[in-house]
């Protein structure tokens, strides 16, 4: 009898002890997957942002901005990206959040800033191309008059000649 | 004098100062030397020369600098993937252009202005022992990369006969942000260093 009751208290206990790792267990789990959860979606945001920002950079660039100080920026947040990915990589998901978060706010403002420039760039490509377009009509006019001249002073010169040969 | 005795004289000067005028309109439309669009990417070792690091000890951290310098014309988007692999695994294929297969353990990413160079410092240590029941077999648990450690999944190097010694080969591929497509294409450039792992315990 007494053994039976040992069983038994043993086999609760057991019981108990496996419900309540399963309890822990099922409870810490959605914290755990929506820290990944929570790292990815930051990630992703970041890259999104990064693949912007890029666009706009690019954009500016073939627009003949000066873009150095953009793609300094750019690698500053990229640095920060690389560090969320590793920590990702590594199951360090809040690092990796953080590290995500500082890249996404490190490139704030960036897009417009490239799109300042670009316009910037544009505008000044606009006024380049009138002065070339100026600079060549001027030229044209200058070698028209040059030719202008010649002719007038040749005719003179024919005329000169016909009248010396008369005399 | 007469002054038609310099008409030729006037036309030339006339057509210099044209010339002269012109001359910001003229210049673009010189053609430069045109260079091929590349891009360089190398690795350095601790002392930033080409001294390689080829032995390595479980946990012991190694510095080492890859160089991604960009000629494409443009500012580029790269990707660099750190790849780990034992002898009999695939590695990138210089022939055929294409990356390895093997799932990349961590990325680095980059942008470089168009003529410019950008470097890297990674520290690198390795996380391994050799396997208790099996001596000439290498597990490696994982890669720490700039004090992140990347696990590395069920990979063994088995004991290399002919150079004495458990070998890993550690690289790096370039990928490159397609802006037409907007995807990551290998970029066809990779840096690859032999590692003799030393293994001190099991």
């Amino acid at each position: 009898m007494l053994f039976e009751v040992q069983v038994l208290i043993k086999t609760s206990l057991y019981i108990a002890i496996v419900a309540a790792t399963l309890t822990c267990t099922m409870l810490l789990t959605p914290l755990a997957s929506g820290d990944q959860n929570s790292a990815q979606n930051a990630i992703n945001s970041a890259k999104k942002t990064l693949k912007e920002c890029y666009t706009a950079v690019s954009q500016a660039e073939a627009a003949g901005a000066n873009v150095t100080s953009l793609v300094a920026t750019l690698n500053q947040a990229a640095g920060k990206f690389s560090m969320a990915e590793l920590a990702y990589a590594g199951n360090n998901f809040d690092i990796a959040s953080s590290y995500a978060n500082q890249a996404q706010s490190k490139l704030s403002g960036l897009t417009n800033e490239a799109v300042a420039l670009k316009q910037a760039a544009t505008s000044a490509a606009s006024q380049d191309r009138q002065f070339t377009i100026l600079s060549l009509t001027f030229s044209i006019a200058l070698l028209s008059a040059g030719f202008a001249v010649w002719l007038f002073f040749n005719r003179r010169e024919k005329r000169y000649s016909n009248a010396t040969s008369k005399l | 004098m007469p002054l038609q005795n310099y008409k030729t004289t006037i036309l030339i000067f006339f057509c210099c100062i044209a010339l002269l005028v012109s001359s910001p309109a003229i210049q673009q439309c010189l053609v430069y030397p045109q260079t091929d669009a590349l891009t360089e990417f190398w690795l350095l070792g601790p002392n930033h020369d080409a001294a390689y690091p080829t032995n390595v000890t479980a946990d012991k951290t190694t510095r080492i600098y890859l160089d991604v310098s960009n000629h494409l014309g443009i500012c580029g988007y790269y990707v660099v993937q750190l790849k780990f692999r034992n002898q009999t695994q695939s590695g990138p294929d210089s022939f055929n252009q294409t990356g390895s297969k093997l799932p990349s353990l961590g990325n680095f990413t980059l942008f470089v202005a168009d003529n410019s160079v950008i470097e890297l410092p990674l520290d690198i240590s390795f996380q391994y022992k050799v396997n208790p029941h099996i001596s000439t077999r290498l597990e490696i648990q994982g890669i720490t990369v700039n004090g992140f450690l990347l696990p590395v999944d069920s990979m063994s190097i088995a004991w290399d006969m002919g150079r004495g010694g458990f070998y890993g080969n550690l690289f790096f591929e370039l990928w490159l942000q397609n802006s037409t497509t907007n995807t990551l294409q290998y970029h066809q450039r990779y840096t690859s260093l032999w590692l003799k792992m030393n293994a001190t315990s099991s």
